[in-house]
């Protein structure tokens, strides 16, 4: 049997499995989000970045969680890379190492703990939107997951109101 | 006069305040918390951070979430501010990362009216005063330096500091014979 068209809830899903995997952190784009996002721009949908669409205070606490571990590997790959420029052959970073694995860890337990998952991106008038959040490092990891970012800084990605 | 519990309730109400200040994401000491650490000591108390079973509670966590979240966005601004690139070298425009520093500043002073007693970052045991453990390392770096239990390179370059470090008596070390 023939699935029924995609709905923003796939999306949704799917980005929230890119946004809690140990790949959060990469600038490379998930593969099914952005499989989703052409299907939709092929059914005649704009995808625009929202400045009005924001997030409730209890999906907040979400983002935060996340902002808090991806921003933890972000500072220990930070500091791995000062310790080895510092220290060469004498650099110890496992303390920062086990850091980054708590950081993926935490990531994989948001996925598990909030079962009801994200809501990204909402539909509107024919349009889907990104909404926005209040901490950039959630909104850039977040568009390069989505691939609305790529790695060479093209903005492929229109900005509403 | 003020009771013990009554000491840890202040002491857990100005670690709110320095670890929401302006520059709560320096690795500075908070001279509030500090004198009155100081004070708790010199009347016999032992301050300590705690250990992986000393945790947050899940209402607790919400709040430190949201002050991690607000003080990392500060650390990754301010690391743009002084590098001043992208990834590919390109020049960044920076006033946009000026603002989100004022954002995280005015997210942390929302969070200090939301909670103005703080939470339980302290706790009292016995003779002890223990700091809870928080999961993130970038939260518990800032607030150890905040209350002095992580000694900041400001205060290693003091005359105060230097001298007490060149009188202190060294414990021979075994491994060293």
């Amino acid at each position: 049997m023939k699935k029924n068209k995609i709905t923003v809830d796939d999306l949704n899903f799917a980005t929230w499995l890119a946004i809690t995997s140990e790949e959060f952190n990469s600038n490379e784009a998930h593969a099914a989000v952005v499989d989703y996002l052409d299907k939709f721009r092929a059914s005649g949908y704009r995808v625009y970045m929202s400045g009005t669409h924001r997030y409730h205070d209890s999906e907040l606490r979400i983002i935060e969680r996340i902002v808090t571990w991806t921003a933890q590997i972000i500072y220990a790959e930070d500091l791995i890379q000062k310790e080895l420029q510092m220290m060469g052959e004498d650099a110890d970073p496992s303390i920062y190492a086990h850091q980054i694995k708590d950081a993926k860890k935490g990531l994989l337990k948001c996925r598990k703990q909030f079962q009801d998952f994200l809501k990204c991106f909402v539909e509107e008038d024919g349009a889907i939107y990104l909404r926005s959040s209040p901490y950039f490092i959630f909104e850039e990891r977040l568009m390069y997951r989505t691939g609305l970012l790529l790695p060479e800084m093209d903005h492929s990605l229109e900005l509403a109101d | 006069m003020a009771t013990i519990n009554q000491k840890v309730d202040h002491l857990n109400k100005l670690t709110m305040i320095a670890i929401t200040s302006k520059d709560a994401y320096m690795h500075t000491a908070n001279k509030e918390v500090c004198e009155f650490i100081n004070a708790l000591k010199s009347e016999g108390y032992n301050i300590s951070e705690g250990d992986e079973f000393d945790i947050y509670t899940d209402y607790e966590m919400r709040v430190i979430d949201r002050l991690t979240a607000l003080i990392s966005q500060s650390i990754s601004a301010d690391e743009v501010i002084r590098y001043g690139m992208a990834d590919d070298g390109e020049e960044l425009e920076l006033d946009q990362f000026y603002n989100y520093i004022s954002d995280s500043e005015i997210g942390l002073l929302e969070c200090r009216v939301n909670y103005p007693d703080g939470i339980r970052f302290f706790y009292l045991d016995g003779d002890d005063i223990i700091l809870k453990t928080a999961p993130y390392f970038i939260f518990q770096d800032c607030i150890m330096y905040k209350v002095g239990l992580y000694v900041s390179e400001e205060i290693l370059k003091t005359k105060e500091y230097l001298e007490m470090a060149a009188s202190a008596v060294w414990e021979k070390n075994p491994l060293d014979d």
